[in-house]
């Protein structure tokens, strides 16, 4: 078994809590405990300062309660933790076309063939914990392995902040000791059988022979057969049904200048466009948002024909969005973001004359994307001056 | 105004001139057809302001000579239901009273005088050409006209007399169409020619147009319009602004790769296999080599078809995708018993040739 394919696993620290100790530094420190707080509650996530008095989510409040009095309680935001989950995954898509998100706070990253691109995998795992405390100010824990078990196994080894490798030559020295319930699709009565002919640790189970598991557990059987050695061949499988591509911006201080905006919507639509081709698709709307100081919220939509991938054709239509809004009723603004939503696939026909301007603008983002690429996503950006469409 | 009409007659002129009018257009008069009555005929004249049709019916009697403007779905409708043979129009205060045997309509008319002036053009044809000869090279392009791009010049049908021969091109950006006839004569310097795109819809009104394919069509151009005259009608539109884009350069000059087959036999073969297509499906795979041509499709939702093709082919083997339709757009309209089509590699176009005359430039589409 050798490094066939190379999948990291990104999972959030204690995901809500820390987003709440990030938004209120009064709470750094102290034991928080998201979820509500009823006779019936239920804790959503426990700050590791909590996690130290024995709480853990799922948990009932009550319980997490008596366990630790002083913990500060939080009903939690979910459209806050939603929106700062897409920006992770639009972190994550930066590194690797293929990105499965598996919850809100974890997903999977296909890093297979990518090292002639982005260096070795360990360095990028090391980049990707520091784009997400960079742009986010939260930490993750990932874990590198040749598949998505093992990833997910070797994420959960070393909380939090974690980055740990399981290279196959160490699948044999670090599998046999854990407990079975590690093993993905073993929960707690599927321990409890185990448990019944002797089967506790991971180990115990590579022991068993496939006819008995199979007698068993069914089709389970061959499945913790191939698990318990480290083996899995599922793919990273894209969300293939994303409906939508976004990035946006909230300003420190609203901008009062709509050439302050347009500087921004620019990097947005670059940023947008970048991901569309990385997809391979095509965007037949693209839309603006823009929040006012009040949190009055505006969203303005084109249709291009034909669908595109081209930075200039997204740029185009927002600034024309934005030019229009702006000419008829510009406030200060708080957030803008960009995103295009009714991809297509690019079309299978090929052209026999292609639109000259097409032709260039097409060799320039190829050329832009080659170089950001490499050196990196903002090594080369369109200038914020000009004053474009 | 008073005049009686030969039913079938007016009916044919009706139907030529009718699909001019833009019953949409907000412009009452534009939705009308004019009526000149004068010596010998009766003048139908109608347009859309893009193009405009004159046809003289002589199958008339003039009894008094005059003009007026009728709503052209109305007029079109009382002669196509008419049971008589005869019909007489006579306008008397602006209403026009069309009577048959057993029927009187009267119509309200708009006065003659706001209907848009019919383009003029002064002197000879610049070239003239057979009617058979002009509808021919018209089927054989048309088809490739883009429908609505924004890329105008695809929407038209460019049109070249180079060496006397005349060229029609006509292209959607993936696929361009290439036909060549003989003028009957070119008048002009050939070189003084311009090179105009003619609007699709004005081709598809000059193909209905062309009944007679031994009667002599005068071609006129100015630098804006273009007139297709016949014996008993006149057809002139504005042309499509625009750079046709360079199609000499995308005719394919060499190629390694040969097909040679008959033109019913290869048609019948692609439309078998294109049977299960969709939308969705990318295309026809085409396998050729030595032995012929197997041609294969695939939809997710319906299935899978084959065919095996005995054809000639010279060349090293190929594997290439093309929209079926394309091929069949083409098939259709060639006027050859066998074609040829070369190609030279999966991402580069294919040219197929039927006779000395035909030729058709389609681009692939990507099997992946």
């Amino acid at each position: 078994m050798g490094w066939d394919r190379v999948i990291l696993h990104v999972d959030m620290d204690a995901f809500y809590a820390s987003v709440e100790q990030r938004d209120d530094p009064s709470l750094r420190g102290k034991p928080v405990l998201v979820g509500h707080d009823g006779n019936r509650g239920v804790v959503s996530a426990a700050s590791y300062e909590a996690r130290k008095f024995g709480c853990r989510s799922a948990q009932p409040m009550s319980l997490a309660r008596r366990l630790c009095p002083a913990a500060v309680i939080l009903p939690g935001d979910m459209k806050k933790y939603q929106r700062i989950s897409s920006q992770i995954m639009a972190i994550l898509d930066d590194y690797s076309p293929l990105v499965e998100p598996i919850s809100i706070d974890e997903a999977f990253v296909d890093l297979t063939g990518t090292e002639r691109l982005l260096g070795p995998p360990f360095e990028v795992a090391t980049r990707v914990k520091q784009h997400i405390l960079r742009e986010l100010s939260l930490t993750a824990s990932v874990g590198l392995a040749a598949n998505k078990f093992l990833a997910k196994l070797a994420s959960d080894l070393n909380k939090p902040d974690g980055l740990t490798v399981i290279a196959p030559e160490d699948v044999n020295v670090i599998l046999p000791p854990l407990d079975v319930s590690k093993l993905w699709g073993v929960g707690p009565k599927t321990a409890d059988r185990l448990a019944e002919v002797g089967v506790r640790t991971i180990g115990d189970l590579q022991l068993v022979p496939k006819n008995v598991l199979d007698q068993r557990f069914g089709e389970l059987g061959g499945h913790f057969h191939r698990l318990c050695r480290g083996l899995d061949t599922r793919a990273v499988t894209p969300d293939q049904q994303a409906k939508s591509i976004g990035h946006e911006t909230t300003f420190g201080a609203d901008l009062d200048h709509p050439e302050d905006v347009r500087a921004v919507l620019i990097h947005l639509s670059e940023n947008v466009a970048w991901r569309l081709r990385r997809h391979n698709r095509r965007a037949k709307t693209v839309t603006v948002k823009i929040r006012y100081g009040d949190f009055q919220t505006i969203t303005r939509a084109q249709t291009l024909t034909p669908p595109t991938d081209l930075t200039e054709s997204i740029w185009h239509a927002a600034s024309q969005l934005f030019n229009f809004w702006a000419g008829q009723s510009f406030r200060p603004v708080r957030l803008v973001g960009v995103s295009v939503s009714q991809l297509t696939e690019p079309p299978a026909q090929l052209c026999l004359f292609e639109h000259p301007t097409e032709r260039k603008q097409r060799k320039l983002d190829t050329a832009m994307d080659a170089i950001n690429t490499k050196y990196g996503k903002h090594a080369l950006r369109r200038g914020a001056g000009r004053g474009g469409a | 105004m008073k005049v009686i009409c030969n039913r079938g007659a007016l009916f044919e002129a009706l139907n030529v001139i009718g699909n001019v009018v833009n019953p949409r257009s907000p412009k009452e008069v534009l939705k009308c057809v004019k009526l000149s009555a004068m010596d010998d005929r009766l003048v139908l004249s109608a347009t859309d302001l893009e193009v405009a049709i004159r046809y003289s019916d002589s199958q008339v009697q003039i009894e008094t000579p005059g003009e007026t403007l009728l709503p052209a779905d109305k007029f079109r409708d009382i002669v196509r239901e008419s049971i008589d043979d005869t019909i007489s129009i006579e306008v008397i205060s602006e209403q026009a009273h069309l009577r048959g045997n057993d029927s009187h309509f009267k119509i309200y008319t708009q006065p003659a005088s706001e209907f848009p002036p019919m383009p003029e053009f002064g002197g000879e044809a610049d070239f003239q050409v057979t009617g058979g000869q002009l509808k021919q090279l018209i089927g054989q392009t048309l088809f490739a006209a883009a429908k609505e791009s924004t890329r105008y010049a695809f929407n038209g049908v460019l049109l070249v007399v180079k060496n006397k021969v005349l060229h029609l091109i006509a292209t959607d950006g993936r696929r361009l169409a290439l036909a060549k006839g003989d003028p009957i004569g070119v008048k002009k310097n050939e070189k003084e020619l311009s090179q105009p795109i003619i609007p699709a819809k004005a081709l598809n009104l000059l193909e209905k147009l062309l009944s007679d394919p031994e009667e002599t069509v005068g071609v006129q151009l100015t630098e804006n319009q273009i007139m297709f005259s016949t014996p008993n009608a006149t057809l002139t539109s504005n042309l499509v602004e625009g750079q046709f884009p360079p199609y000499d350069d995308v005719l394919p000059k060499e190629s390694d790769k040969k097909m040679t087959a008959s033109t019913a036999d290869f048609l019948s073969a692609i439309k078998r296999a294109s049977l299960l297509t969709t939308e969705e499906s990318k295309g026809v795979r085409m396998a050729f080599n030595k032995k012929g041509l197997v041609l294969s499709s695939r939809s997710p939702e319906s299935g899978e078809a084959t065919v095996n093709f005995a054809c000639k082919f010279e060349g090293a083997d190929i594997e290439i995708g093309f929209n079926p339709a394309f091929l069949v757009d083409a098939l259709r309209v060639v006027d050859a018993d066998e074609i040829s089509l070369e190609l030279t590699a999966a991402n580069r176009p294919g040219l197929m040739k039927g006779g000395n005359n035909f030729s058709y430039v389609i681009m692939p589409v990507n099997l992946q």
